[in-house]
C-alpha cells in the first residue's frame, strides 16, 4: 500500500466529532486524503475493510475502550499509525510506542506539527511531537516507579490479573488460547523482572494487587 | 414505691393499731382479782400455782409522816393511829388529810395484813421501781430495802430497783410494814403493784425482763452500727447517721431503764440508780431531736426546719435540767417533756402522713413503723405520768419501728440496685451505638474524601475528554483557517483567536491534570507521584527530586491516593511559601509494612513561633493523615527548610481505599 504523492490516505480514528472534523478539515488541506472517519475500534475495522488507507491517526481515548487495542490488527495490515491523543503523561506515551505506534502528537501542540508528524512518519520515521518529547526529557529528572508492575508487559499483566482472580495456569491458557507452558514461562519471567522469591509469592501479589 | 390505693394503707395502719390495742387490752383485761381491803387481803382461796403471781393492790393501812417499825405494832404497845386507808399502786400526793392534800414528798408506813391460806410455803415478793426509798419488814423479821430512808432530801437516797423478797409462811397471817420515804419524786408513794407469787415464776419474770431486754437492746445495737457503717461508707447521705444514733440511744435508754427492769446491771454494779434514770431521761431526750433529723434529711420537704429548732431547745431545756436540776424538778417536770414529745409526734404522724400521699420513697414502711412507735411512746409516757393503767411497750414499739425502716431501706437498696442495672444496660448500649456511630462517622468521612476524590476525577475527565477535545477541534479549524491566508498579511484578530483557543488548551489542561492526574493507563488507576512531582517542577521552576521505592504489592497508586494528597499540599506549601531552591520528595515502604512519605525543601523554614507556614493546607494534611491513621510530622529539616513526613501503614493504606472494583469500573469509562 503505497501513499498517493499528492496526499496520504488517512483514516481519523477519534470519538470527538468536532476533533474527527478539525483534523479532516486540516488534512485537506494539507493535501491528504481522509478515506474514513471512525469513532470506536469496530468502526474503525469496519472502514479498513471498506478502503484502504495509509496511515491511521488514531486517539487512545475511545469512549469505553482503548485505541491500542486496534494495533495488532493493524501492524497485521502493516499500516502505520500516529496517535494524537490528549494524552500526555509517560506512562501513556510509553506503553504507546511499546504498541507499535509509529508517531505520537498530543492535541496542544500546534496543528501543524500534525501535518509534520504525517510526513515523518509515512517517510519511515518515528516521530515524538515537541510537548512529547518535552515529557519524556522531563520524566528522566524523577526516578522510575517502583510499583512492581511497572515493569510488566501487558501479556503478563494480563496473565497476572487473571491469576489474582484465581485462575489456573490451565485455565488462563485456555481463556488466552495459548499453551499452558507458555503460561509458566511468562510467569518465571514475571518472577524474574519483579524480583520475587518465587511462584508462591507471585500468587500472593497477583492477588493482594487492587484490581 | 407501688400504686397501692391508701385505704389499702390506711387499713394497714389500723390493724398494726389494733394489734396495739389488742395487747392492752389482754394486759387490762384481769379483773376478780382479789383486793386489800382496810388494810387485809384474803388469799386463802387463791391458787398461786393456776393463776400466777397476785397483786398486792388495794387499802393498805397508811400511817402518815411515820416511819413505824415492827416494834410499833408489838403485841401490848400503844397502837400507832392510822391515818387511813391508800389505794396500791397509787400515789399519797393530794391526798386529804387533816382537810389538806399532801404533798408529794414526805415519809409514811405502810401495813398489810396477808390471809395467805393454811398452807406452810415459800412465796416471794417483788417490789418494784418505787422511787423512794424504802424498808420492808414481815411478821417483824427485816426482809428487804432500796435505798437509804431518811426524812430530810439530804438524808433520803432514793433508789428505783427491782427487788425479790423471799418470804415464808406457815398458815398464819402475814404482817407486812413498808417505811417509805420520798424527797427526789413528786408522787410519793407505790406506783407499781408489789407482786406476791410462787418461788420461780416472779424470778422467771425477771429472767424474762431482762433476757427482752438484752434481745431488744441487741436489735438497736445491730441497726444502730449498721447504718453508722452506711454513714461511714457514703457520707453524703447523712439519714442513716441519725437513723443509727437514735437506735443507739434508745438501745442506752432501755438498758438503763426500768423498762428491762435495768439490765445493765448484768454487766454493771449495781449501785445508784438515780443516776441511771437520769441517764436514761437524757438518751430519749436527746433521742427526739436525732429521729427528727432523720425524717428531715429523708423528706425534707415536709419536715420543717423551725420544728428541727423546736426539738433542738426543747432537748437543750429538759437536758440541762435532767443533768442540773434536783431529781424532784426533773420528775415535776417530766409531764412537760413528754407534752413537747407528744407534740412532735402528733406533728411527725401528720408528716409522713403528708409523705405518704405524695407518694414519697418508702414512706409506706416509715409512716407504718412511726404510727406504732408513736402511739407506744404516747403509752408509755402516759403510763409513767400514772394518768392510764397500762404496760411500758417502749421496746416493742421501736422494735416494729427499725423493722420497718429495714424494710425501707431494703426497698431503697433494691431500687437502688435495679437503677443501677437498668443504667448499666443503657451505658452499654449507648457504648455499642457511641462507638457505632464514630465507625460510621469514620467510614462516611472516608466515604467524603473518597466521593471528593471521585468529583475531582470525574471533572478532570470531563474537562480531559470534554472541554479539551472541543477546544482541539476548535484549533485545528483555526488553524486550517489561517492557512487561507497565508498569501495576504494575516489578520490580527485570527491570531487573537489562535492564541485565546491555545492558552483556552492550556488552562482546561492544566486544570484537568491539577484536579486528578489522568493516566491514560486503566492499569494505573490512582493519581501518580511522577506525574504530580514533574508538573509541580514544570510549572514552579523548581528542582523536585523524586525518590521511590514501592517494593510491597499493597502500595500501588490507588492506595497511596491520600499520601498524593498530603504530597500534593506539601510541595504546594514549599512552592508558594517555603522560597525553597530545591525540593525532595521520598515514597518509601520500609520493611515494618509502612510507606513513609517525606517532603523536604531547603526553603525558610518554618515561624519562628514553630508553626509551619501554609495555614489551612497544614490542617488538611493532618485530617488525611487521621483518615488513614497515619502519623503526621512537620519539622525544621537539617540544614535549613522543612520537613514533611508522613508514615502510613499499607495495611491502613489498603483498607482505606474504596471498593477497587468501582475505581477500575470509573477508569475503564474513560
Amino acid at each position: 500500500m503505497t501513499a498517493d504523492k499528492s496526499g496520504v490516505h488517512v483514516l481519523l480514528v477519534d470519538d470527538h466529532p468536532a476533533v474527527r472534523q478539525g483534523v479532516a478539515l486540516l488534512l485537506a488541506a494539507g493535501r491528504h486524503v481522509v478515506r474514513g472517519e471512525a469513532q470506536n475500534c469496530q468502526e474503525a475495522l469496519a472502514r479498513l475493510s471498506e478502503s484502504p488507507v495509509d496511515l491511521v491517526l488514531l486517539d487512545l481515548s475511545l469512549n469505553e475502550a482503548s485505541g491500542l487495542a486496534l494495533l495488532p490488527d493493524l501492524e497485521e495490515r502493516g499500516i502505520p499509525v500516529l496517535v494524537y491523543s490528549m494524552h500526555e503523561d509517560p506512562e501513556s506515551i510509553e506503553r504507546a510506542f511499546r504498541f507499535g505506534v509509529r508517531g505520537y502528537v498530543t492535541k496542544r501542540e500546534d496543528p501543524m506539527v500534525l501535518l509534520e508528524a504525517i510526513d515523518r512518519v509515512m517517510a519511515g520515521h518515528r516521530y515524538l511531537s515537541p510537548l512529547v518529547a518535552q515529557q519524556m526529557a522531563q520524566r528522566a529528572l524523577v526516578s522510575p516507579a517502583n510499583d512492581p508492575w511497572e515493569v510488566l508487559s501487558d501479556r503478563e499483566r494480563q496473565i497476572l490479573a487473571r491469576m489474582g482472580q484465581g485462575e489456573s495456569s490451565a485455565e488462563i491458557a485456555e481463556a488466552l488460547a495459548i499453551s499452558a507452558r507458555t503460561v509458566e514461562t511468562y510467569c518465571s519471567r514475571m518472577i524474574e523482572k519483579m524480583e520475587l522469591s518465587g511462584m508462591k509469592a507471585l500468587r500472593k501479589y497477583a492477588i493482594s494487587r487492587p484490581r | 414505691m407501688s400504686e397501692r390505693p391508701l385505704w389499702v394503707r390506711v387499713g394497714i395502719v389500723l390493724w398494726a393499731l389494733a394489734t396495739l390495742a389488742a395487747s392492752w387490752g389482754c394486759v387490762r383485761g384481769k379483773d376478780a382479782l382479789p383486793q386489800a381491803r382496810h388494810g387485809e387481803i384474803d388469799l386463802a382461796a387463791y391458787d398461786f400455782h393456776r393463776s400466777g403471781p397476785v397483786a398486792l393492790d388495794g387499802e393498805w393501812a397508811f400511817y402518815w409522816d411515820r416511819l413505824l417499825t415492827p416494834g410499833d405494832f408489838e403485841a401490848g404497845g400503844p397502837v400507832p393511829e392510822k391515818t387511813g386507808y391508800l389505794v396500791f399502786p397509787g400515789s399519797w400526793a393530794g391526798v386529804a388529810h387533816d382537810g389538806h392534800p399532801l404533798p408529794g414528798t414526805g415519809q409514811a408506813t405502810f401495813l398489810l395484813r396477808i390471809l395467805p391460806g393454811p398452807r406452810e410455803r415459800h412465796l416471794t415478793l417483788r417490789l418494784f421501781d418505787i422511787q423512794a426509798a424504802y424498808r420492808l419488814w414481815i411478821n417483824g423479821t427485816f426482809v428487804a430495802h432500796s435505798g437509804v430512808v431518811g426524812r430530810s432530801p439530804d438524808a433520803e437516797q432514793e433508789n428505783p430497783s427491782s427487788i425479790l423478797a423471799s418470804v415464808r409462811t406457815d398458815g398464819q397471817p402475814l404482817q407486812l410494814i413498808l417505811q417509805i420515804s420520798n424527797y427526789h419524786f413528786h408522787r410519793g408513794g407505790v406506783p407499781v403493784s408489789i407482786l406476791l407469787g410462787e418461788p420461780g415464776a416472779l424470778e422467771l419474770a425477771h429472767m424474762r425482763a431482762w433476757g427482752s431486754g438484752l434481745f431488744f437492746a441487741g436489735s438497736l445495737l445491730i441497726m444502730g452500727l449498721y447504718h453508722l457503717v452506711l454513714y461511714v461508707w457514703r457520707k453524703t447521705d447523712t439519714s442513716p447517721l441519725y437513723f443509727g444514733l437514735y437506735c443507739l440511744l434508745w438501745m442506752g435508754n432501755f438498758i438503763t431503764s426500768d423498762v428491762t427492769e435495768w439490765v445493765v446491771h448484768l454487766f454493771v454494779a449495781s449501785s445508784h440508780t438515780s443516776s441511771l434514770d437520769k441517764l436514761s431521761l437524757l438518751f430519749y431526750i436527746i433521742s427526739v431531736p436525732v429521729g427528727y433529723r432523720f425524717f428531715r434529711k429523708l423528706y425534707p420537704l415536709e419536715f420543717s426546719f423551725y420544728v428541727q429548732l423546736a426539738c433542738d431547745v426543747s432537748a437543750i431545756v429538759f437536758g440541762s435540767i435532767a443533768i442540773f436540776c434536783s431529781s424532784l424538778f426533773v420528775y415535776a417536770s417530766i409531764s412537760y417533756c413528754y407534752a413537747t414529745s407528744i407534740i412532735f409526734i402528733t406533728y411527725c404522724f401528720y408528716k409522713l402522713y403528708r409523705c405518704l400521699r405524695h407518694g414519697r420513697d418508702g414512706a409506706l414502711f416509715i409512716f407504718c413503723g412511726f404510727v406504732v412507735l408513736g402511739m407506744v411512746a404516747i403509752n408509755d409516757m402516759l403510763y409513767h405520768l400514772g394518768i392510764i393503767e397500762s404496760i411500758y411497750l417502749i421496746q416493742v414499739g421501736m422494735f416494729v419501728f427499725v423493722l420497718f425502716q429495714a424494710l425501707a431501706l431494703a426497698q431503697r437498696f433494691s431500687h437502688a440496685f435495679t437503677a443501677v442495672e437498668g443504667l448499666s444496660v443503657a451505658l452499654r448500649h449507648n457504648n455499642v451505638a457511641l462507638q457505632e456511630e464514630i465507625v460510621e462517622r469514620n467510614r462516611l468521612e472516608r466515604e467524603i474524601v473518597n466521593i471528593s476524590e471521585e468529583e475531582r476525577r470525574r471533572i478532570s475527565h470531563e474537562l480531559h475528554d470534554g472541554l479539551c477535545q472541543q477546544l482541539t477541534g476548535a484549533r485545528l479549524r483555526c488553524s486550517v483557517l489561517g492557512q487561507k491566508f497565508t498569501n495576504a498579511a494575516t489578520p490580527a484578530d485570527w491570531t487573537l483567536l489562535t492564541d485565546l483557543l491555545d492558552a483556552s488548551v492550556n488552562d482546561a489542561y492544566d486544570l484537568s491534570r491539577g484536579l486528578w492526574p489522568v493516566e491514560h493507563d486503566p492499569s494505573v488507576p490512582g493519581p501518580s507521584l511522577e506525574d504530580l512531582v514533574r508538573r509541580m517542577a514544570a510549572s514552579s521552576g523548581i528542582a523536585i527530586a523524586l525518590h521511590q521505592k514501592r517494593r510491597c504489592a499493597k502500595c500501588v497508586n490507588p492506595n497511596a491516593t491520600p499520601l498524593y494528597r498530603i504530597a500534593q499540599e506539601a510541595l504546594a506549601n514549599a512552592v508558594k511559601h517555603a522560597r525553597a531552591g530545591s525540593i525532595t520528595v521520598t515514597l518509601c515502604c520500609t520493611a515494618a509494612d509502612h510507606l513513609e512519605l517525606t517532603v523536604v525543601d531547603d526553603g525558610v523554614g518554618r515561624e519562628p513561633d514553630g508553626h509551619p507556614r501554609g495555614g489551612l493546607g497544614i490542617g488538611i494534611m493532618a485530617h488525611r493523615a487521621k483518615m488513614i491513621g497515619a502519623t503526621l510530622e512537620i519539622a525544621d529539616a537539617p540544614g535549613g527548610g522543612t520537613l514533611v513526613r508522613c508514615i502510613a501503614s499499607c495495611d491502613g493504606l489498603s483498607k482505606t481505599t474504596p471498593g477497587n472494583g468501582e475505581t477500575e469500573a470509573s477508569h475503564d469509562g474513560r
